[in-house]
């Protein structure tokens, strides 16, 4: 089966990460733009690091068979230091309109701040501007109230409902996204968030229908194989592998598609290996025989 | 504005201080949101301490509320429990996001400052919620829940 993580922040990962991924079944990997770890100290490296998600990462992944697709924002924290983002919400419109850019993202709330509230509707602005989706990222803190407030932004926004993915759902929010006719996004990790038998539990209840599941990897303890690991336990809990298909490929190769970026015979097979190639004269290979494929 | 801080960070904590208190009075949160931005966690310490002592109005809460988006609990700790800032200047939101924070990053509750004063009923309502979120995934609480719950009204 193949299948399609929509959420993931593999600037953080090793090569080993992208070649397990491969093997497990996973092609296409999406990357929202997000923060550090630590504070940006000026918008100059928002810059940087949009260039390396929409360039270098995606040369990174097609040297181990895996399309790479990025989603351009300002974060929901950073949206909070006041001398950084106006200046990030102005060089973004030329990253919006990369081939490889499918989606406004991650905007939302984190604080639930009034700043964090008003770059946020500005960036549900800007992807109705560039008829591009947007992915919500809902807050890890005061979760249920910080979910509601996300929705409530958006349907001021007056977004098309199909073009919103409300990201990081439990038991708690998914009703109320579900509600509103956008599509919820689930983050599986290890031992926080959302686990893959809760999961499973959430689809045999409310189906496969605009429900999508993503590893949500990045620095912290985390599993970038949650989406095949996921698979497998669905499968074993008796999930129809047309259901999980569904889930792990069509609903966020559909929801990403209304970008019109995401050609499905660009998708469909895995990009050809070439190792041998290289970025800006950067190889991933060090020492070891360059795979290439026909 | 690169000279400026080099002649900052390579100064005596003593010319630091004259700095960050000139900067104060100055009311020059620009330049001083700037020194915090490119700080580690002593430097932050020390700044943090200087607004705490000189900054009577609350008008520097933005590099506070910079402050406790630290992943840092050692700095996160410092704040909330050794500085009065916070119970001073924050509103009932930005003190409930630190309470939660303070959960989230497993320190005390009952040793933040001003915790008793400024327990309110959409805290009460956010901890409840964070509770049942933590039951349902199978996970322990953290100390601070029970410390939270023992304050009473």
């Amino acid at each position: 089966m193949k299948m399609f993580d929509p959420h993931i922040h593999m600037t953080s990962r090793t090569t080993d990460d992208y070649q397990a991924m491969a093997n497990a079944g996973v092609n296409a990997v999406i990357e929202p733009a997000f923060w550090m770890g630590q504070p940006r100290t000026n918008a100059g490296t928002y810059e940087d690091y949009f260039m390396s998600i929409v360039e270098w990462e995606r040369f990174r992944a097609k040297q181990f068979g895996i399309h790479h697709f990025a989603t351009i924002a300002l974060n929901p924290k950073e949206a909070n230091n006041l001398y950084l983002a106006d200046d990030v919400i102005k060089m973004m419109p030329r990253f919006l309109v990369k081939e490889s850019v499918v989606a406004v993202g991650e905007i939302g709330l984190d604080d639930q701040s009034d700043l964090e509230e008003k770059y946020f509707a500005i960036q549900c602005e800007m992807a109705k501007e560039y008829n591009l989706p947007i992915l919500v990222h809902t807050p890890h803190r005061d979760k249920k109230q910080g979910t509601q407030r996300c929705l409530d932004i958006v349907k001021e926004s007056k977004i098309n409902p199909e073009m919103v993915l409300i990201d990081h759902n439990n038991e708690q929010t998914i009703k109320g996204v579900r509600d509103r006719g956008h599509w919820a996004g689930h983050s599986i990790y290890p031992f926080t968030k959302m686990d893959s038998e809760r999961m499973c539990a959430i689809v045999k209840e409310f189906g496969s229908e605009k429900i999508i599941i993503n590893s949500a990897a990045d620095w912290g303890v985390s599993d970038p194989l949650m989406v095949p690991k996921t698979v497998k336990v669905m499968l074993n809990e008796g999930v129809s592998e047309g259901t999980v298909s569904e889930i792990v490929w069509d609903n966020p190769y559909n929801f990403f598609n209304q970008s019109g970026k995401l050609e499905k015979l660009l998708i469909n097979d895995r990009p050809s290996i070439n190792q041998s190639q290289l970025f800006e004269g950067n190889s991933v290979l060090r020492g070891q025989d360059p795979i290439i494929q026909e | 504005m690169q000279d400026l801080l080099n002649s900052y960070f390579l100064g005596t904590t003593q010319e630091k201080l004259q700095i960050l208190n000139g900067l104060i009075q100055e009311k020059n949160i620009k330049f001083l949101f700037k020194i915090f931005s490119v700080s580690d966690t002593d430097e932050k310490k020390l700044i943090l301490e200087c607004l705490d002592q000189g900054d009577l109005n609350g008008e520097f809460k933005a590099i506070y509320l910079e402050a406790m988006r630290t992943n840092s609990s050692e700095l996160f700790s410092f704040m909330a429990h050794t500085r009065q800032y916070p119970k001073s200047f924050f509103t009932e939101a930005e003190y409930n996001q630190m309470v939660l924070k303070a959960l989230f990053v497993d320190i005390s509750v009952q040793k933040i400052i001003g915790i008793k004063e400024r327990k309110n009923t959409k805290l009460n309502t956010m901890i409840n919620d964070y509770i049942e979120e933590r039951e349902l995934a199978n996970r322990s609480l953290p100390i601070g829940v029970e410390e939270y719950n023992n304050l009473g009204d």
